[in-house]
């Protein structure tokens, strides 16, 4: 079956079977590899992509649910060579270590800030609940969407 | 090769049922981890997310009608739910990670047949109806019903389309859960209770526990309690002691009993607080 749906701004038509999940289309067929499969089960979050700006597990997702839909991977973000607030305060904050889970730590972060531009600790750390870091120990995590919270907000005013 | 339709509406839903060995997909949180195994090469699967009419939250008729592809994060931020299904809401607010939320349904959650199942203990509580549309028909079904027949309380070609909450006046409801971690756990016990308070008086209490090997146990005995009257703290330690009852008849012997034991107690007390704490409040929640 032949879908069509927008990818990082950009309209695209795919085709699309059953047992085809949401990660192999962006993966395999457009080629956008900063989606990460970790666990494939709905677990770790590393797949994350955004679909209408609301944060999901592409391992989960069947391809064909993307009709009709917006969808932002990590490749959407920077902007003319330029990275987002987020992702330049992620390498900042040494947010960023073997980088598995980072795309989709950025999306998830990307969709809270979208939501509240002044999200408390709570907030953060319930949003990211999703997404598993083995590496960091999380605190520069937290640290770099504070951030990004802070210099979006202070770029505003 | 395996077929694949996207119904735009329930009329075109019932025309794809039509087609014979068909499996529905709503949120797909469960289907590519457990339901694609018994997906045959012979099999039609049927993407739900498209049906405008499985969606919306509405009073009617003196009841809450919800849209069984209602995700877990529309219900938890949804006004009417958080005020006329309160346990529901909260229920689905402790759902998985966001990101699973963002996806599961309300009827998937219910449909899956999982024990361990957040919602549909809530929606017990609640004395909500199903509503299921197949080829024969639409029919109607308590939540209750369904619980009791596991997995097998929907055949293949039946699609949950929406759940009606009556809302008789001053009902209140309170959830918890206990789980292994404080966010994104699978729930290892958890506890809905409902109950109608008008003037100083209780009634109509509905007391569900959930995991106990099915999605939902009413528990009549500790519903009694709960609007017995037992002074204050005499009635706590009696609903508790209550829901110890029914955690052991349940699971005797089980290797999870003296865990399952302690945690209802807990779990017991923190329902039990937060309903007294509603009806308190004297507002006319639910
Ligand atoms: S790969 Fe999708 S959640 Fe782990
Ligand atoms: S940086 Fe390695 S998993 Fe997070």
């Amino acid at each position: 079956m032949k879908i069509e749906f927008v990818v990082n701004g950009e309209s695209c038509a795919a085709e699309v079977d059953s047992a085809m999940r949401l990660i192999d289309l962006l993966r395999e067929e457009l080629r956008l590899t900063s989606v990460k499969e970790g666990c494939g089960a709905g677990e770790c979050g590393a797949c994350t992509v955004l679909v209408d700006g609301e944060p999901v597990c592409s391992c989960l997702v069947p391809a064909v649910q993307a009709r009709g839909r917006d969808i932002l991977t990590v490749e959407g973000l920077a902007k003319d060579g330029q990275l987002s607030v987020l992702q330049q305060a992620f390498l900042d904050c040494d947010a960023v270590q073997c980088g598995f889970c980072t795309a989709g730590m950025i999306l998830t972060a990307h969709a809270l800030l979208m939501k509240k531009d002044n999200p408390t600790d709570e907030d953060i750390r319930t949003a990211l609940a999703g997404n598993i870091c083995r590496c960091t120990g999380y605190v520069p995590i937290e640290r770099a969407v504070r951030a990004a919270a802070d210099r979006i907000r202070a770029a505003r005013s | 090769m395996a077929g694949l339709m996207t119904p735009n509406s329930l009329d075109e839903l019932a025309a794809c049922l039509a087609i014979g060995n068909v499996r529905v997909v709503a949120g797909g949180t469960d289907w590519f981890v457990r339901d694609v195994e018994s997906f045959g090469e012979e099999d039609t699967l049927i993407d739900l997310s498209g049906v405008a009419e499985l969606r919306g939250v509405t009073l009617q008729g003196g009841g809450l009608r919800i849209g069984a592809g209602e995700t877990m994060t529309s219900l938890a931020g949804s006004p009417l739910v958080r005020t006329h299904a309160a346990c529901l809401a909260e229920a689905a607010e402790h759902v998985g990670s966001w990101q699973i939320r963002n996806r599961a349904t309300l009827g998937g959650n219910l449909a899956g047949g999982s024990p361990a199942a957040d919602t549909p203990p809530a929606l017990m509580a609640l004395d909500a109806t199903a509503e299921i549309l197949s080829l024969r028909g639409t029919r109607s079904c308590s939540v209750e019903g369904i619980v009791a027949q596991g997995r097998a309380a929907l055949a293949p070609d039946e699609v949950l389309v929406a759940f009606t909450i009556p809302l008789p006046e001053g009902r209140i409801s309170a959830f918890g859960k206990v789980g292994s971690r404080k966010e994104v756990s699978i729930a290892r016990l958890n506890l809905a209770a409902s109950l109608r308070r008008s003037g100083g008086s209780l009634s109509n209490a509905r007391v569900v526990v959930g995991t106990l090997g099915s999605a939902g146990r009413l528990c009549p005995g500790a519903g009694e309690i709960l609007i017995g009257s037992l002074d204050l703290e005499e009635r706590r330690r009696a609903f508790c002691s209550a829901l110890v009852a029914v955690v052991e008849a349940a699971i005797p012997g089980r290797s999870t009993l003296p865990y399952k034991r302690s945690a209802i107690l807990a779990l017991g007390e923190d329902v039990f607080d937060a309903l007294m704490r509603t009806s308190d409040e004297g507002r006319g929640r639910s």
